[in-house]
């Protein structure tokens, strides 16, 4: 008991220093990209060259597996699907190309440091102290909020429900690679689908 | 088995089209680093713009029975990104006929509204039954327009809304919805700008601090995570 106790507490710092990192992350990378945040490859940058450090220095393990990658294309067919029938139903052509291997290069970098700190290290960490329903939760919560500084409020309900499927996958497949897959893609996707 | 993960997959299925019927507009999916929206489309192109497309019109019909609307309702302009998009709640609108349609067309701001100047066009919003004049109802109180601006430079614009061409302009509480989108109460029909006050201040440079801060607190949290991986080689 008096063994369990401090490695209870040291759980509890580390989940609290791991939010306090991602908060100062969010922030530097609102700093940095100033009002044109949302399209600043710099400052999504920034936000990744926080993350992944942490992630290290945490020594997550992020499994790559056949299962994982399969799972992870089905979650991005699965959070694609609602804008993909958008663009059927109102046929707005597909977006052209010009400018897309920059992007797709950023942003798989941001959306996999998001993936390996939100479902790997923190995942880990909280699940450790509380358990998976609250990790995923508390990863749902962070994801839905790292985007309100870039684009408002009105995107919290679709992230904090995209938030808990990433959650679930990462539950499914033991694996941060999977929500990775599905994010990565479902950015990719959303070049196209706009 | 195979009906636990089935029914696991249905349900985040569900979960996400929720997630999407409830947000009133489309977001960029799902990650932080949005594609660039088209140049803004002019009624009437300040000197040197590029020549684009001309701006659409937003055009959306909600069902009426027993005097009241009975579908929420949502429309925007065809731009990447809309220029304008709008939502109307269930119950909003009361009217005569069966039906009625919103209507918001762009113009060109013919006149400007007291100490601020017009960003972009204005937008003017019509509900239409040809049966009778429309009325919101207080349902109508959630009812919400959004309108991009023409530059994401802050401090950003406030809406202006006038009930007809000629009357006074009058500055909605407005606030920001997005990088260059800003969003406000849908109060009636009548036209709908972006304004940027003419009597500003200097622009403020910012804290300069506030990013080695934020940086510091950064590092702080790696060096306080490997202490932690050292004295507790489980965690």
């Amino acid at each position: 008991m008096t063994q369990a106790l401090p490695d209870r507490w040291l759980r509890v710092v580390q989940v609290v220093v791991l939010l306090a990192a991602f908060g100062c992350a969010v922030g530097l990378r609102v700093v940095v990209g100033g009002a044109g945040v949302t399209q600043s490859y710099p400052a999504g940058l920034v936000f990744a060259g926080c993350l992944l450090p942490l992630a290290a220095a945490a020594r997550t393990r992020v499994a790559v597996s056949g299962r994982a990658l399969a799972v992870g294309l089905g979650g991005a067919v699965l959070v694609c699907a609602p804008v993909a029938l958008g663009q059927l139903l109102t046929l707005r052509p597909l977006h052209d190309t010009r400018g897309l291997a920059a992007w797709v290069a950023v942003v798989t970098v941001v959306a996999t440091a998001e993936e390996v700190f939100l479902r790997g290290t923190l995942y880990d960490a909280t699940a450790r102290l509380a358990g998976e329903p609250v990790a995923i939760a508390l990863g749902a919560v962070c994801f839905a909020l790292l985007h309100v500084p870039l684009y408002g409020w009105h995107v919290l309900p679709l992230d904090l429900a995209v938030g808990v499927v990433l959650g679930g996958l990462r539950q499914a497949t033991g694996t941060a690679t999977a929500p990775a897959v599905t994010h990565v893609l479902a950015d990719v996707a959303g070049w196209f689908l706009r | 088995m195979v009906t636990t993960r089935y029914r696991r997959w249905a349900a985040a299925a569900a979960l996400v089209g929720l997630g999407w019927l409830v947000t009133p507009e489309a977001v960029p999916v799902y990650d932080g680093v949005s594609q660039p929206d088209e140049p803004y489309r002019y009624v009437s192109p300040p000197a040197g713009a590029k020549a684009v497309a001309p701006p659409t019109t937003a055009l959306a019909r909600t069902p009426v029975t027993a005097g009241e609307s009975t579908a929420g309702l949502t429309l925007s302009t065809a731009e990447t990104g809309p220029q304008f998009a709008a939502y109307l709640p269930r119950f909003g609108l009361k009217a005569s006929g069966a039906s009625v349609e919103v209507r918001a067309s762009p113009k060109a701001p013919t006149d400007q509204p007291a100490g601020a100047r017009i960003d972009g066009n204005v937008y003017q919003v019509a509900f239409v039954d040809p049966a009778g004049p429309v009325t919101l109802t207080s349902k109508a109180a959630l009812a919400t327009l959004y309108l991009r601006a023409t530059t994401s430079r802050q401090p950003g614009p406030l809406m202006e809304h006038r009930e007809a061409a000629g009357k006074p302009w009058v500055a909605l509480d407005t606030s920001r919805g997005g990088l260059d989108v800003y969003v406000s109460a849908l109060v009636g029909p009548g036209d709908y700008a972006l304004a940027f006050r003419t009597t500003s201040g200097a622009s403020g440079g910012g804290l300069p601090v506030l990013p080695v801060v934020l940086a510091g607190g950064v590092l702080a949290a790696l060096g306080v995570v490997l202490v932690l991986r050292r004295r507790a080689p489980g965690l």
